[in-house]
C-alpha cells in the first residue's frame, strides 16, 4: 500500500498527498501566482480566505506560511488554553496549534458567548508581543535546526501570523473585538482570516483584509486531482467511478478524495476491481436522503415524528444543522417535481436563517419538513381532483 | 363513565385532580372519544334557563351521549349546581336518564335491564333538563322520592328561603345521611351561624385523633400501625438471627428480612393529605409518645445523633434537608441502622434523589391523594360544625376536586371564606378557585400543557400565559414534543406547518430572550411558542403524552459535538492541516471510520495491524475506535463494528496496548468529555527538527523523489510522540513505530 511518496503511509490518502508547498498546489492555478508574489513582497496585509469547505483555503494558507518562514512552520505544537478574563473571572477555552512564527486559532471553540474573550485576550496577547524570530539573526544557523536551509532567501518576516479559523462562526462581539485589534498591533503581526461565507464577516473586517477567494473546485480540477492520487496509490481509476465520486463532492476536494479511498478500500476488501457500486454515501448522507424520501412518501403528523427521529439521529450524531437542511433540499429538489423548487427554496432559505438566528435547532428543521409535507399535499390532493375530473 | 368523564370534564374547566384518586381504568381514553366528536351541534345556542336554587336536590343524574347544545361537562355541572348528583354508571338508584344522540351502548343495554326490573329512570334529553330547571321548585325531595311531576314556578323562592331557614343540625342530619358519613366520637354541637371568628387554624382543630379520623389511605395505615407495633417484636428476630451467626454481618443471598421489618419507615406522599397526621395517630394508638423533628429544626450530625428517647421519632420533610443540614441524611441512616427506637420518616417525592439512598433503609409507604368521596364527607362534617349555613355534597366535592386532593389546602380555604360569608354554593366554589387560581399551581406540566391544545376550554390568552409561566422552559418543550399528536392536525398538514412555523418563531424570540436578557419578551415566547401552535392544532392530545425528547437529545449532540472537536484537535497532528470541526465529522469521520474498522471486518486479526497504523498516524487510541463508530449514524444493532469478530476485538485491544503509541498533547478532558478508560496521561515531547529529520528511516527512501520538505512532513507528523514505554529519553519516534510491529 504505501507505494506512495510520503513519509507516514498509514495516513488517509487526502493527508498524505496533500500539497505543503506553493509549487506543488494544484488546483486553482491563477491564484498560486499571487500566493507567492504576497510571499516574496516582504511584507503581507491581513488575509480573509473564504470559500466553500474542501476547496483548499487552509491547504493554501499553510502553503503560504510556508513559502514565507521556510519548514520550520510545520513544526508545530497543539496547546489547550484556559483564559480567565473579566469580574467575575469567566473562563473561556480554546485549543491552538502553534509554530514559532504563527498560530492558529479556533476562538468559535469557545462558544457564541466566550468567543469574544478569546478574541481580546488571547489574539492581542499573541499580538502584542514581537515574533521571536525577528531577534535572532536569520539565514545561518538561526531558527534553531532543522528549517534553516529551506528559510527564504530575503529573511523572515518580522511579524507572526495569526490564522483565526472559521471567522464567519464568530459572534458579533467577537468580529468587533478584533476590529482595534487588526489596526493596533500592524507592526508585529498579521491576520488570516478563513471563513467559509464572506457574508457572515462583518463589513469592518472585509475591509481591512485583502479578500482572496478559494472556489470551489471545478469538476475537470477534481477529477485531475483523483487520477493523480490514483496514480500514486496505484489504483486503476475507471472513468464512471471518477465521475461519480466528482458528482458526489460537488467541488469539495477533501470529500472526493476520502471518497476515493473509502470505494478502493471496498473494492480492494471484496477483491474486484473499482467500479461505481463501490461509491457510497457518507452516513450522514444517507440519514438526511432518509428524512427526505419520507416527507415525499407521507405527509401525515406520524411521517413528521418519523422525520423528527431522523432529524434528531443527524443532530445527535454532530452533523452541523444547515448540513441538514442543505442536503434536505437538494435530495427534495431531485425528488418532486421542478414546480415546487422556488417554494423550497423559498423556505429553506427562511429556516437557514432561522437556524443561525435561533437555538434549537430541530424545531426549525422540523417546520420545514412540515412546511414541504403541507406544500406537497395540497399538490398532490389537487393533481388527484384533476385526474377525477 | 363519570369517572372517566367527569374527571376529563373537570379537567377542562382547570380542575383536575381525580385522576389520583379514580380507579386506573378511569385514564384510559375512551375508544371514539367523545372530546373529539362530542361537540354538540348547536353549542351554546340555546339559553339556559336559571332554575330555583337546588331545584334539583334528590335527583341522581346519569349522562350518555351528545347533547344538543350543551357539553357534557357542562350538563354535568349545570346538574351538580343545582344540587343533583352525576354518576357515571345506570344503577336503580339513577332517577334521569340525560340521553343525547349516540349514547353509549353498555348504557342501553342497562337501560333495558333495569326497564325489565322495573327500576327504569326517567329518559329525558336536553330540553327535558331545562324543563325541568324551569319547573321545579327549589329543594325538591329527598333521595328515592318520585320522580317529579312538573310543579308551577310559583312560590319557588319562598320554598327556597322556608328551607333555607331549617336549623343547620337537621340540615346536616340530612347531608350527612347522602353519603357515607365519618362517624367523630362526641361530636362537638354546631356552632350558631356567625361564630366562625376563632384564631384556631380549622386544620390543627380537626386534625385527627383517632385512626377512624383519618379520611385517606385506611390501608396505609393498617400497615403502619402493623409495622409499629411489630418493631419491639422485629428488633427481637433481628438479635436472634445476629447471634445465630456469630454476630457477623447478614451473608450474602441470607434470605431477606421482610420489608416490614426495617427499623424506620418512610411515608411518602403530595404536601397536604394527612401523612404527618397518620405518624402521630398511629404512634400514639400504639402507644408511642410522637416526637417530631421538621425542616424548623436544625438537623445537622450533631442534632440527629443527640436524639435518644423512648419514643417514636417523626422526622419530617427529610426531603427539605440541605444546606445547613450538611451530613444530616448520612447520619440520618446511620441513626438507622442502630436505632432503639422508631423512626418514621415523612417526605413529598420518595424519587427524589436525596431520599433514594435513605429509602433503601426504610419500609417504604407510599400515599395516595384521598379520593374525593373520602374528602368530601369529612370537609361537609367540618363545614357543619363550623356554621356554615349550608354546603352540599356536591359542592364539597366540587372543592375536594379543585383543591387535587390536598384535605389541608381544602380545610384552610373553607376557613377563610366562612369568614366573609356563611354559605358556599357550587358557583360559589367555581368562582372564588378561578378567582384564586389556587388550582394550577399543583398540577405536573404533563396535565398543564394539555390546556394549550383545548380549544373550547374558553380560557382567555392571559390565562394560558399564566400556565405557560409556571414553567416556561418546560412548557414549550412538551408543546414541541406532541403537536403532532393533537387530533386537529390530523389530515390537516397546513396547520401542521403553521404550528411548526409558529414554533421555530418561538425559539428565535427565546434566543433573544436568553442572549439579550430581553425577559420583556417572554409572553411573547410563550404565545408562539405554546398558545399558538396549541390553538392551531388544537383537540385531543394521547392520554399518555411523551416527555420531551428533547432534552436528552441535546445533550448527546452537545457530548457529541465535544467529541468531535476532541477527536478533531487529536488528529490535527496527523492531518497537517487543521480543518474545521464540521468537515472533520462530515468527510474525516466516515473515512476514517471506514480506514480503521475495514481492515478489521475484511481481514479479520489480520488487520489488526493496518488499524492500529492508522490509529498512530491520526493520533488516536483503542477507545477512539468505539468513539468513532458512535459518531457514524447506522441503523440500530448495524454498526460496523458489530460485524468485528469479538475475537478480533479482543486481540485489537491487546495488540494496541502490546505497543508503544503516539499521543497528542490534547485531551478528553479539555473538551468536556469524560475520559474513556484509563489513559496515560499524554506528555508533549517536542522532538527538535534536527533528530526527526535524521532519525527518519524513510526519509533517505523519500527525499529521492521529493524535496526536502518530505522530511519536514515526517517531523510535524511527529511532533507529539511519547514513548509508550519507561524509555523517557526516546526520541527517535520512527523506531517507536517500527518496534511495535
Amino acid at each position: 500500500m504505501a507505494s506512495g511518496g510520503g513519509g507516514s503511509s498509514s495516513l488517509l490518502w487526502v493527508d498524505k498527498h496533500r500539497p505543503t508547498t506553493l509549487s506543488r498546489l494544484t488546483l486553482h492555478p491563477d491564484l498560486t501566482p499571487r500566493l507567492r508574489r504576497l510571499a516574496s513582497g516582504g511584507d503581507l496585509p491581513h488575509l480573509l480566505f473564504y470559500g466553500p469547505a474542501g476547496g483548499g483555503k487552509r491547504t493554501r494558507i499553510l502553503a503560504l506560511l510556508r513559502e514565507l518562514y521556510g519548514p520550520g512552520v510545520e513544526r508545530t505544537k497543539i496547546e489547550h488554553r484556559v483564559l480567565k478574563v473579566g469580574t467575575p473571572p469567566r473562563a473561556a477555552e480554546v485549543t491552538t496549534v502553534s509554530s514559532a512564527y504563527h498560530i492558529e486559532v479556533n476562538a468559535s471553540d469557545a462558544g457564541p458567548t466566550a468567543d469574544r474573550l478569546v478574541t481580546q485576550q488571547l489574539v492581542k496577547e499573541i499580538a502584542s508581543s514581537s515574533p521571536l524570530s525577528t531577534l535572532v539573526p536569520t539565514g545561518g544557523s538561526g531558527g534553531g535546526g532543522g528549517g534553516g536551509e529551506g528559510a527564504p532567501a530575503g529573511g523572515r518576516p518580522p511579524f507572526k501570523v495569526i490564522v483565526l479559523l472559521d471567522a464567519d462562526l464568530l459572534s458579533r462581539g467577537a468580529q468587533a473585538a478584533l476590529r482595534r485589534t487588526m489596526e493596533r498591533y500592524t507592526r508585529t503581526c498579521r491576520l488570516v482570516l478563513v471563513a467559509d461565507s464572506v457574508t457572515k464577516v462583518a463589513a469592518p473586517l472585509r475591509s481591512r483584509c485583502l479578500g482572496l477567494r478559494v472556489p470551489a473546485a471545478t469538476p475537470t480540477a477534481v477529477g485531475e486531482l483523483l487520477a493523480g492520487v490514483a496514480r500514486r496509490e496505484g489504483v486503476a481509476l475507471p472513468a464512471a467511478v471518477a465521475a461519480d465520486l466528482v458528482t458526489a463532492a460537488g467541488g469539495n476536494a477533501r470529500r472526493a478524495v476520502l471518497g476515493l479511498e473509502v470505494a478502493a478500500a471496498a473494492a480492494a476488501a471484496t477483491g474486484t476491481p473499482l467500479a461505481p457500486r463501490h461509491v457510497v454515501r457518507a452516513d450522514w448522507q444517507v440519514a438526511a436522503d432518509e428524512a427526505a424520501a419520507q416527507m415525499v412518501r407521507a405527509q401525515s403528523p406520524d411521517s413528521l415524528l418519523a422525520v423528527r427521529a431522523k432529524l434528531y439521529d443527524l443532530l445527535g450524531h454532530a452533523v452541523p444543522a444547515d448540513v441538514v437542511l442543505r442536503r434536505l433540499v437538494a435530495e427534495l429538489l431531485g425528488r418532486v417535481d421542478q414546480e415546487h423548487a422556488p417554494a423550497i427554496c423559498l423556505w429553506a432559505a427562511r429556516f437557514d436563517h432561522r437556524l443561525a438566528t435561533g437555538a434549537k435547532a430541530v424545531v426549525h428543521l422540523e417546520a420545514f419538513a412540515a412546511r414541504f409535507m403541507a406544500i406537497y399535499k395540497q399538490f398532490l390532493t389537487e393533481q388527484a381532483a384533476m385526474c377525477d375530473s | 363513565m363519570p369517572p372517566k368523564g367527569s374527571s376529563r370534564k373537570v379537567a377542562t374547566i382547570g380542575l383536575t385532580g381525580t385522576s389520583s384518586g379514580a380507579p386506573p381504568a378511569a385514564k384510559k381514553p375512551r375508544t371514539g372519544a367523545p372530546w373529539i366528536s362530542g361537540a354538540p351541534p348547536r353549542a351554546g345556542e340555546k339559553d339556559v334557563p336559571e332554575g330555583a336554587p337546588n331545584c334539583l336536590r334528590g335527583l341522581v343524574f346519569c349522562l350518555t351521549g351528545v347533547l344538543e347544545s350543551l357539553y357534557r361537562d357542562e350538563a354535568a355541572n349545570l346538574c351538580k349546581q343545582y344540587g343533583a348528583r352525576v354518576v357515571s354508571a345506570l344503577s336503580r338508584n339513577v332517577t334521569h336518564a340525560l340521553m343525547g344522540d349516540e349514547p353509549g351502548k353498555a348504557k342501553l343495554v342497562k337501560l333495558e335491564e333495569l326497564r325489565a326490573a322495573g327500576k327504569a329512570p326517567a329518559v329525558i334529553d336536553e330540553d327535558g333538563l331545562f324543563e325541568l330547571l324551569r319547573t321545579r321548585p327549589g329543594d325538591g325531595p329527598r333521595p328515592g322520592a318520585e320522580p317529579p311531576v312538573a310543579a308551577p314556578a310559583v312560590g319557588m323562592d319562598e320554598g327556597a328561603d322556608e328551607e333555607d331557614a331549617v336549623p343547620v343540625p337537621r340540615r346536616k342530619a340530612a347531608a350527612t345521611a347522602a353519603v357515607a358519613p365519618i362517624a367523630r366520637p362526641s361530636p362537638p354541637a354546631p356552632r350558631p351561624p356567625g361564630a366562625a371568628g376563632n384564631s384556631e387554624l380549622w386544620v390543627d382543630k380537626y386534625r385527627p385523633q383517632t385512626m377512624k379520623d383519618l379520611v385517606a389511605n385506611p390501608k396505609l395505615a393498617k400497615d403502619l400501625e402493623a409495622w409499629l407495633s411489630g418493631w419491639s417484636a422485629a428488633r427481637a428476630t433481628e438479635r436472634l438471627a445476629r447471634a445465630a451467626r456469630g454476630g457477623g454481618p447478614a451473608k450474602r443471598g441470607a434470605p431477606k428480612p421482610p420489608e416490614n421489618a426495617a427499623r424506620a419507615a418512610l411515608l411518602a406522599g403530595p404536601p397536604g393529605i394527612g401523612k404527618t397526621s397518620m405518624a402521630h395517630v398511629v404512634a400514639r394508638t400504639c402507644g408511642y409518645e410522637p416526637h417530631e423533628m421538621n425542616a424548623s429544626d436544625t438537623r445537622n450530625k450533631a442534632a440527629i445523633a443527640g436524639t435518644v428517647a423512648d419514643i417514636v421519632l417523626i422526622m419530617d420533610e427529610v426531603d427539605g434537608m440541605s444546606g445547613g443540614d450538611r451530613g444530616g441524611m448520612q447520619e440520618l441512616i446511620k441513626v438507622i441502622a442502630a436505632t432503639q427506637v422508631p423512626i418514621i420518616c415523612i417526605c413529598n417525592d420518595d424519587q427524589a434523589q436525596k431520599v433514594r439512598t435513605l429509602a433503601n433503609h426504610c419500609y417504604k409507604l407510599k400515599f395516595r391523594r384521598p379520593m374525593v368521596a373520602q374528602a368530601r364527607s369529612r370537609l361537609m362534617e367540618i363545614a357543619m360544625r363550623e356554621g356554615y349555613r349550608h354546603i352540599d355534597p356536591q359542592t364539597a366535592e366540587k372543592l375536594a376536586e379543585s383543591c387535587h386532593g390536598d384535605i389541608r389546602a381544602m380545610i384552610n380555604l373553607l376557613q377563610t371564606w366562612r369568614s366573609t360569608s356563611e354559605t358556599l354554593s357550587f358557583t360559589d366554589v367555581t368562582e372564588r378557585m378561578k378567582a384564586e387560581g389556587k388550582t394550577r399551581t399543583e398540577r405536573s406540566p404533563f396535565e398543564l400543557f394539555k390546556e394549550f391544545f383545548d380549544g373550547r376550554s374558553g380560557r382567555s390568552v392571559n390565562d394560558r400565559l399564566d400556565d405557560f409561566f409556571l414553567d416556561s422552559d418546560l412548557m414549550p418543550l412538551f408543546v414541541q414534543e406532541n403537536y403532532p399528536n393533537a387530533s386537529g392536525a390530523a389530515g390537516r398538514p397546513h396547520l401542521l406547518a403553521a404550528a411548526a412555523d409558529s414554533i421555530s418563531e418561538g425559539d428565535l424570540v427565546n434566543q433573544i430572550v436568553r442572549s439579550e436578557q430581553r425577559w420583556d419578551l417572554m409572553p411573547a415566547s410563550g404565545i408562539l411558542s405554546a398558545i399558538r401552535p396549541g390553538a392551531m392544532v388544537s383537540g385531543y392530545i394521547g392520554a399518555r403524552p411523551a416527555f420531551p425528547a428533547w432534552l436528552g437529545k441535546y445533550s448527546t449532540e452537545r457530548k457529541n459535538v465535544r467529541l468531535v472537536k476532541e477527536l478533531e484537535m487529536r488528529c490535527k497532528a496527523g492531518t497537517r492541516c487543521s480543518q474545521s470541526a464540521r468537515a472533520f465529522r462530515l468527510d474525516y469521520v466516515p473515512a476514517l471510520t471506514a480506514a480503521v474498522v475495514r481492515p478489521l471486518t475484511a481481514l479479520g486479526a489480520a488487520g489488526i495491524a493496518t488499524s492500529v497504523a492508522v490509529l498512530d498516524a491520526y493520533y488516536m487510541n483503542r477507545e477512539d475506535v468505539e468513539a468513532l463508530v458512535g459518531l457514524c449514524i447506522h441503523a440500530k444493532g448495524n454498526s460496523p463494528m458489530d460485524e468485528v469478530d469479538a475475537k478480533v476485538k479482543t486481540a485489537l485491544t491487546r495488540a494496541y496496548t502490546a505497543g508503544d503509541h503516539a499521543r497528542s498533547t490534547v485531551s478528553a478532558a479539555h473538551f468536556g468529555v469524560k475520559a474513556v478508560g484509563a489513559a496515560a496521561k499524554p506528555t508533549p515531547v517536542a522532538a527538535t527538527a534536527a533528530e526527526v529529520v535524521v532519525d527518519d528511516a524513510e526519509e533517505a527512501a523519500a527525499s529521492s523523489d521529493a524535496d526536502s520538505s518530505d522530511a519536514d512532513d515526517a517531523a510535524a507528523a511527529k511532533q507529539f510522540i511519547k514513548g509508550g514505554g519507561a524509555k523517557g529519553a526516546r526520541l527517535k519516534g520512527g523506531k517507536a513505530k517500527a518496534k511495535r510491529k
